[in-house]
């Protein structure tokens, strides 16, 4: 969470970190960020793109090169118990553009088993996602095809929200770009 | 410890968990995606991350194991950890399952050290020294994992299952220790989500970071 959310708890970066070798945890020194979860709540509520750095690892690199595992779209399990991983879900944490989305049982298929995910997984480039699937390359990192914000609010987002609670209102995308701009321009986007 | 892969989790551990922050996001995870469901869209803690904030090995083999008996943790203990059979049946007892504490864990990986340097001062490096070392390497790569990655609702013992990955050294590494504990992760978020962000067990630390 410190990595992509600024203004959340902790920003110093540790004494004595080498940036060439550390792992990125070691940046942080935590503490108490804004306190009682409702205060978290009604931050991340107000949340925009201006306040996120969806992929910090760009000087992180040398360190920790990207590998293409990381593009692996599929059932992951620990023990019995499978999980989905979807990173066509969060496009713009790898740097392109955010596109409306196919079903979650698509690219996780619900009848599988446990043998079957381990053979997957092994073979996880041939399940990764597909640069077809990656899409464009997003240039201020925080774009989206057009219509994905209202996409999400009317088919994912009401799922979260409870029946008494206002309906916050979609902000427009292009409007998410020129703040992501005015944002790396202030320089906001360096930690160290 | 660099071998293994998990060296870098000596390091990468908060001893300060901000419950606010994780109990906000708990209640935006969404299971059906794996992620959270914020205004501007959707992001979640990816593979990518886990790899660059704790420099865990990603690519290899899925660690897959299913629950073991005590019977099989105690025969675990005694060939790998080199335990006293008492003491390891002791251990699943006390804890009710295939578990050991950490306490003694502890303890018999300061045995082992004790153990392994008064041979070694006394014959030199025989293949007797080089096998208490790798019995407390496990020892502590066991302790390691259960305070980090895989910690359980106690907080005081560690399934010995982790220790079949422990058996060859060499090849700890090959596992994806880092979709490991996504997957963790995940499924953590999963339960905190159904009931209504009781306790996030998993490993915080990935989260907060």
């Amino acid at each position: 969470m410190y990595q992509h959310f600024r203004g959340m708890g902790s920003k110093d970066a540790s004494a004595g970190y080498r940036k060439d070798r550390d792992p990125r945890a070691m940046l942080f020194v935590p503490r108490y960020g804004l306190g009682t979860p409702d205060q978290y709540k009604n931050h991340l509520d107000a949340l925009d793109l201006t306040g996120v750095v969806m992929h910090p690892y760009r000087d992180h690199r040398q360190a920790c090169p990207f590998e293409r595992v990381n593009l692996y779209s599929g059932w992951l399990k620990y023990g019995s118990c499978m999980v989905r991983y979807l990173p066509e879900w969060v496009l713009r944490q790898f740097e392109k553009v955010q596109t409306i989305l196919r079903h979650p049982a698509e690219s996780a298929p619900p009848m599988i088993n446990l043998v079957e995910i381990t053979h997957r997984f092994q073979h996880a480039l041939d399940y990764a996602l597909t640069p077809e699937q990656l899409g464009h390359y997003a240039i201020h990192g925080v774009e989206a095809v057009k219509g994905y914000i209202e996409w999400f609010y009317h088919h994912c987002h009401p799922c979260m929200i409870l029946p008494d609670m206002l309906v916050p209102v979609p902000r427009p995308p292009e409007r998410e770009v020129i703040d992501a701009v005015a944002a790396h321009e202030d320089g906001e986007h360096g930690y160290l | 410890m660099q071998r293994s892969g998990l060296g870098w989790l000596q390091d990468t551990s908060y001893i300060l968990i901000d419950h606010g922050l994780i109990c906000a996001f708990v209640k935006r995870w969404h299971e059906e995606t794996s992620s959270f469901h914020l205004p501007f869209g959707e992001m979640t803690v990816t593979l990518d991350d886990v790899s660059c904030l704790l420099h865990l090995p990603i690519d290899g083999m899925l660690m897959s194991h299913e629950t073991i008996t005590r019977d099989d943790a105690v025969d675990l203990m005694v060939t790998h950890l080199g335990s006293d059979p008492g003491d390891a049946l002791l251990e699943v007892t006390r804890t009710r399952g295939a578990h050991c504490r950490f306490r003694y864990l502890r303890r018999i990986f300061k045995e082992r050290l004790l153990q392994q340097l008064e041979l070694e001062n006394e014959h030199g490096m025989t293949q007797e020294v080089r096998r208490l070392w790798d019995q407390a390497v496990r020892i502590y790569l066991l302790y390691l994992v259960g305070i980090t990655l895989f910690t359980d609702k106690s907080q005081t013992v560690v399934d010995v299952v982790y220790l079949g990955y422990f058996r060859d050294l060499d090849v700890v590494a090959s596992f994806s220790w880092g979709a490991a504990a996504l997957a963790h992760l995940y499924r953590d978020l999963n339960n905190a989500a159904h009931w209504n962000c009781g306790q996030v067990l998993g490993y915080r630390t990935l989260l907060q970071v």
